[in-house]
């Protein structure tokens, strides 16, 4: 589905704007699905601002996360300029909305509706022809093999460069795809396993042996404390309050610096993909705030509770950062393709421990998982090597 | 005539009661294996367990005979404070553990202030409403129950249960609770001021 809108700004300044989301433009549930945004400058004045796309998943039931990505945008005299963002879709986003500032003036904003496919498609490589499917011409062949994701199989009947080929491979060992290249490596991601792993990590131990005495020592010392207030003597009760106060709030202040963020990393290679790698990122936060993660970053949510899972993409001149806000005890799972070469550093091959096991379905027989040395912030962190 | 005390000895067992289970409940709610209960097993247990208290302490205070409207209002609130007071320790040392902003423990305090004050009044105004001992019972508890357990079930805001958790996470969801008990509490405060004097 093409959408096309097209609004005169502020000022005389004529802005056109397309927006495009899907192969075909079928976008499909649950998955990164490929979005054209199209801008263009017809007038003879150069255009500067701020393009904010917006899309909420969820519903008021089952709770709604945003998801917006803020792109600055310069066009010249007569300029266009096209985006082609990997865009997350999500249970109840039927509308993406579109809004352009300059200046702080909003001088364009829509909504643009979805119809969403609720499995992934079929697809086809090469030449049209009778084909049911979608079919993607060579010359439109995505760099990102997180944009194949919406097709769950891929026919190849024409020629494909080698990088072309090494998506499709990347696409098939992280992303569950089937095609004639090779076999299926990550099958698929359950991420509700990892969830609860995650929620149990709890960054620093309560210091026990502070704690137990102290709050027994308190429940004593009360005792004589009121029985004195009870006749009109209140010194005691004031001198014991007023010390352990002064306690726990030392033992507060001291936890202050205690680590509040956990994560847990997954790194997935291919021995047949040289240029890519999966990665996977577990965050769990004791602190209400917000992270950025360098580059861009899908998220599996939950089944429910999807109130507050907001992210933010914003691009800057290092490129992508994912602005993640976390709540306090609230699980994030994150995934993202990188497009570099894996580097395995060292770390020694481990069995798979049962969450992870349920997590990730591949072929652990013929795989081999490494436990990596933490880096900071970093509770746990797995290299997994596919054949 | 000898000075009315300040606490009086029927107080003493609720309160030092009401300290030990927020003690118990806080320990259990740092050894609970899902940390996420955990969070807000401490804050369920300091807001029913205060209720409670409050109820108490609003019904003995009903039972030292009349006194001029603004002293049992002063001692109402007095005595709420004095609950808080107490186990303020434990309540700084959960916002330790689950590193709650400090912003987030004042507005929670004040909450269980106005909370505690509406809780008294219930209680100091049962007897008047209740003679029986046994209904008087069942109401008082049963309407504690419900007022906080009910609105859960059909998510509507005005449970203490569910404010507190906001206030303390910091969501702007415990605003509407907050204000219910903020409205609650003044009304309950020119009620007890109105009919004091008119028996007075």
């Amino acid at each position: 589905m093409i959408l096309l809108a097209f609004l005169l700004g502020v000022s005389g300044a004529a802005l056109e704007v397309g927006l495009e989301v899907g192969w075909a433009g079928r976008p499909v549930l649950s998955v990164v699905n490929p979005l054209w945004l199209t801008l263009s400058n017809p007038s003879p004045q150069p255009f500067s601002g701020e393009v904010h796309i917006r899309g909420t998943a969820g519903s008021p039931w089952r709770g709604e996360a945003v998801r917006t990505a803020v792109i600055p945008v310069f066009l010249g005299a007569w300029g266009r300029t096209v985006w082609v963002l990997p865009w997350s879709i999500y249970q109840g986003m039927t509308t993406i909305q579109v809004r352009v500032f300059s200046r702080g003036t909003e001088v364009f904003a829509r909504e643009f509706s979805l119809q969403v496919e609720a499995l992934r498609l079929p697809g086809k490589i090469g030449p049209p022809g009778f084909w049911s499917g979608i079919v993607i011409s060579p010359a439109d062949f995505p760099q990102d093999p997180l944009l194949l994701w919406p097709f769950a199989e891929l026919e190849i009947s024409g020629p494909l460069a080698p990088e072309g080929k090494e998506v499709i491979r990347a696409w098939q060992a992280f992303l569950g795809g089937r095609s004639a290249l090779g076999p299926t490596g990550v099958a698929s991601i359950q991420a509700e396993p990892f969830r609860q792993r995650l929620s149990l990590l709890r960054p620093v131990p309560p210091i026990w042996s502070i704690l137990i005495p102290g709050i027994i020592l308190y429940l004593v010392a009360l005792g004589p404390g009121l029985g004195r207030m009870v006749r009109g003597r209140s010194g005691l009760l004031c001198a014991v309050v007023l010390a352990f106060l002064g306690l726990s709030l030392f033992y507060s202040l001291s936890r202050e610096s205690a680590e509040q963020l956990s994560s847990i990393a997954i790194r997935i290679s291919s021995k047949s993909v040289q240029r890519f790698y999966l990665e996977i990122c577990g965050l769990i936060s004791w602190r209400l705030g917000e992270i950025a993660l360098p580059g861009w970053w899908h998220e599996l949510l939950p089944h429910r509770g999807w109130r507050g899972l907001d992210l933010r993409w914003e691009y800057g001149p290092d490129g992508w950062t994912t602005v993640v806000p976390l709540q306090p005890g609230i699980p994030r799972v994150l995934l993202r393709v990188v497009p570099e070469e894996a580097r395995v550093m060292g770390g020694e091959p481990v069995p798979p421990p049962p969450w992870l096991w349920e997590t990730l379905d591949l072929p652990w027989g013929e795989a081999l998982l490494r436990r990596l040395p933490t880096g900071p912030r970093e509770a746990e962190a797995f290299w997994i090597e596919l054949p | 005539m000898s000075r009315e005390p300040l606490f009086h000895e029927a107080l003493l067992t609720p309160y030092h009661a009401f300290v030990i289970l927020n003690a118990g409940a806080l320990v259990v709610s740092l050894l609970w294996p899902d940390p996420r209960f955990g969070r807000s097993l401490f804050l369920d247990a300091l807001i029913l367990l205060q209720g409670i208290l409050s109820l108490q302490v609003g019904e003995a205070e009903c039972g030292f005979g009349p006194r001029p409207p603004e002293k049992t209002l002063l001692r109402l609130t007095g005595l709420g404070a004095m609950a808080l007071v107490l186990v303020s320790p434990l309540v700084l040392v959960h916002r330790a553990e689950t590193a709650a902003t400090w912003p987030a423990v004042v507005l929670s305090m004040g909450f269980l202030l106005v909370h505690g004050f509406v809780w008294s009044l219930v209680g100091h105004g049962m007897p008047r409403v209740v003679r029986s001992e046994g209904l008087r019972f069942l109401a008082k508890y049963g309407g504690l129950a419900l007022a906080e357990f009910l609105p859960l079930g059909f998510g509507l805001p005005g449970s203490g249960l569910a404010t507190l958790r906001a206030i303390w996470e910091g969501h702007s969801a415990g605003w509407s609770g907050a204000v219910l008990y903020l409205g609650l509490g003044g009304l309950g405060a020119l009620w007890l001021l109105r009919s004091g004097r008119k028996t007075s």
